[in-house]
């Protein structure tokens, strides 16, 4: 930065005097006034100089403070941005070990109080192993299994009463008088209950319709016969012999699948087995939920009963609907 | 005793015998019913239900005189030894017909679906037949028709005989029951037709 020096401080230019006063000669007057003019005019001309080189230092002055304080506010707003990155960062750390240590808290107090799933007791841990060991053969065994311990499932077993599962204690019960393989094609039906209460799916009666509840609750139940009747088909290639495991409508099930496939190979006989295994799966449980609501399979109450008339019915006592 | 009182006591007698169904007892989601065996002289007989589990169950229970409970599943040997242990006096054809078709209908002669039949007609085969199911359906309706009856009973020695039809899973039997005085059963099976193409059970 150039220091402002004082105008005309140290100049020669200086106007001189009339060295005989006033009594001088007109010509001499003129020609004094013409030398002081002169003067005068290259006065202001170095005058103008100096200012126009002040203002040019004034300007290159302003651009270096301006860009002085451009950098800085960068440099600080990069502090800013990087501290409160951290700031962020170390909360996510934080909130990320917190939520752990609240989801550890969840689960040791889901132990405590409704048990890791499976078998509830010693007695029943022997008779599920068995069980258990047929099911993880096969891939429709395997992902039972899996929502047993994702949905905390208790399995217990009782004599004479069928197999069941009671979403009042998430817990499944299964005969004694079922043969192991049986038992686990059982398990595999049952466990789709526990898995449609813990997921939300099975309906509310209070809330739906009578003909929604009836179609949800059908629709549950013959999902659960189709699972276990593929978990059978899975095991048929294995060494388990599922050969006196019967299932209701495991004969119009097999019938409609490859009736289905039969008929999606003669339209494209390029077909992939994934896409043929669908078609039939879904013809199968097609077949299933017409059976189920044509009458085919009736409820274990006394008197036997439909299960769309059963549903309805129940559907009736939970909406204090009075029927004869 | 008040239906809550009434729960209770029945509770209290399921409790040390099986602790979840007591809970469903007092949870209310069992149907309690009386069942009317004025026979069973030392028993008071409930029929439970539940429907609000998966699949629907059905059991009994027998109370005591002193509240001990006894329950009573489908296990046929469970039925066996209350009906020996318990004070039972059948004084005549209608009692006998009565405990006959109740100690069936709690424990039948196999797990599965048992039906006691009046007629042919509740043989009750399944709807979508194909030709050869329909074939044999109307074959063994046109054989039964003419003998099977509703549950009927006669004196026999000392006791009584009742003979009736029944499904016993996708079986038509005719079951010959010897019930003596004191409450005894005697099961006589003769299998009629098997594997019919009746409706399911679950």
């Amino acid at each position: 930065m150039r220091r402002l020096r004082a105008p005309l401080t140290g100049s020669k230019r200086r106007l001189t005097p009339l060295r005989n006063g006033w009594k001088r000669e007109p010509k001499d007057l003129q020609d004094w006034g013409e030398e002081k003019w002169a003067e005068i005019e290259e006065a202001a001309a170095g005058a103008s100089d100096w200012l126009e080189e002040q203002a040019e230092d004034f300007g290159e002055w302003l651009d270096e403070k301006t860009s002085d304080i451009a950098d800085w506010a960068q440099e600080t707003y990069d502090d800013v941005t990087e501290t409160v990155d951290d700031l962020i960062e170390g909360g996510k750390t934080a909130l990320d070990k917190l939520g752990q240590a609240i989801d550890d808290m969840v689960e040791g107090v889901k132990d405590a109080f409704l048990g890791e799933g499976g078998p509830v007791s010693e007695d029943d841990t022997k008779r599920f192993e068995k069980i258990q060991a047929i099911l993880e053969t096969i891939p429709g065994g395997q992902d039972a299994l899996a929502t047993m311990k994702k949905y905390r499932i208790g399995v217990t077993y009782k004599a004479g009463v069928g197999s069941f599962y009671d979403p009042e204690t998430n817990t499944m019960v299964l005969d004694t008088a079922e043969n192991p393989e049986t038992s686990a094609l059982t398990f595999v039906h049952e466990i789709n209950h526990g898995k449609y209460h813990n997921e939300g799916l099975d309906p509310d009666a209070t809330t739906v319709t009578r003909d929604e509840y009836i179609k949800a609750r059908v629709e549950e139940e013959a999902e659960g016969a189709v699972l276990s009747i593929e978990a059978k088909m899975e095991l048929e290639g294995t060494t388990v012999d599922v050969s006196k495991a019967t299932f209701p409508q495991e004969q119009e099930y097999r019938q409609a699948y490859n009736d289905a496939i039969a008929a999606a190979k003669a339209k494209d006989p390029a077909a992939s087995k994934e896409d043929l295994n669908k078609i039939g799966r879904a013809a199968g449980k097609k077949r299933v939920v017409k059976g189920f609501y044509d009458g085919e399979v009736v409820t274990s109450t006394k008197p036997p009963t439909p299960y769309p008339e059963f549903y309805g019915k129940d559907w009736d006592n939970q909406n204090g609907v009075v029927t004869k | 005793m008040s239906k809550d009182e009434q729960r209770e006591k029945i509770a209290a007698a399921l409790s040390p015998l099986d602790d979840m169904f007591a809970a469903m007892v007092r949870n209310g989601s069992m149907v309690i019913e009386p069942v009317q065996a004025p026979y069973i002289k030392s028993h008071q007989l409930h029929r439970l239900e539940n429907n609000r589990v998966s699949r629907p169950i059905s059991l009994h229970l027998a109370i005591a005189k002193d509240q001990a409970g006894t329950l009573l599943t489908r296990s046929s040997e469970t039925m066996t030894q209350f009906s020996e242990a318990a004070e039972i006096a059948i004084s005549d054809e209608a009692e006998a017909l009565r405990w006959a078709q109740l100690y069936l209908e709690i424990a039948p002669p196999e797990s599965g679906l048992f039906r006691i039949l009046e007629s042919a007609a509740d043989i009750g085969f399944r709807p979508n037949l194909d030709d050869v199911d329909r074939a044999r359906q109307q074959q063994v309706e046109q054989t039964y028709a003419p003998r099977i009856h509703a549950p009927a009973v006669r004196a026999d020695n000392d006791g009584f005989l009742v003979t009736l039809f029944a499904m016993v899973g996708h079986d038509l039997e005719r079951l010959d029951v010897s019930v003596g005085r004191d409450g005894a059963i005697a099961l006589g099976r003769e299998l009629l037709s098997a594997d019919l193409p009746t409706v399911y059970w679950h």
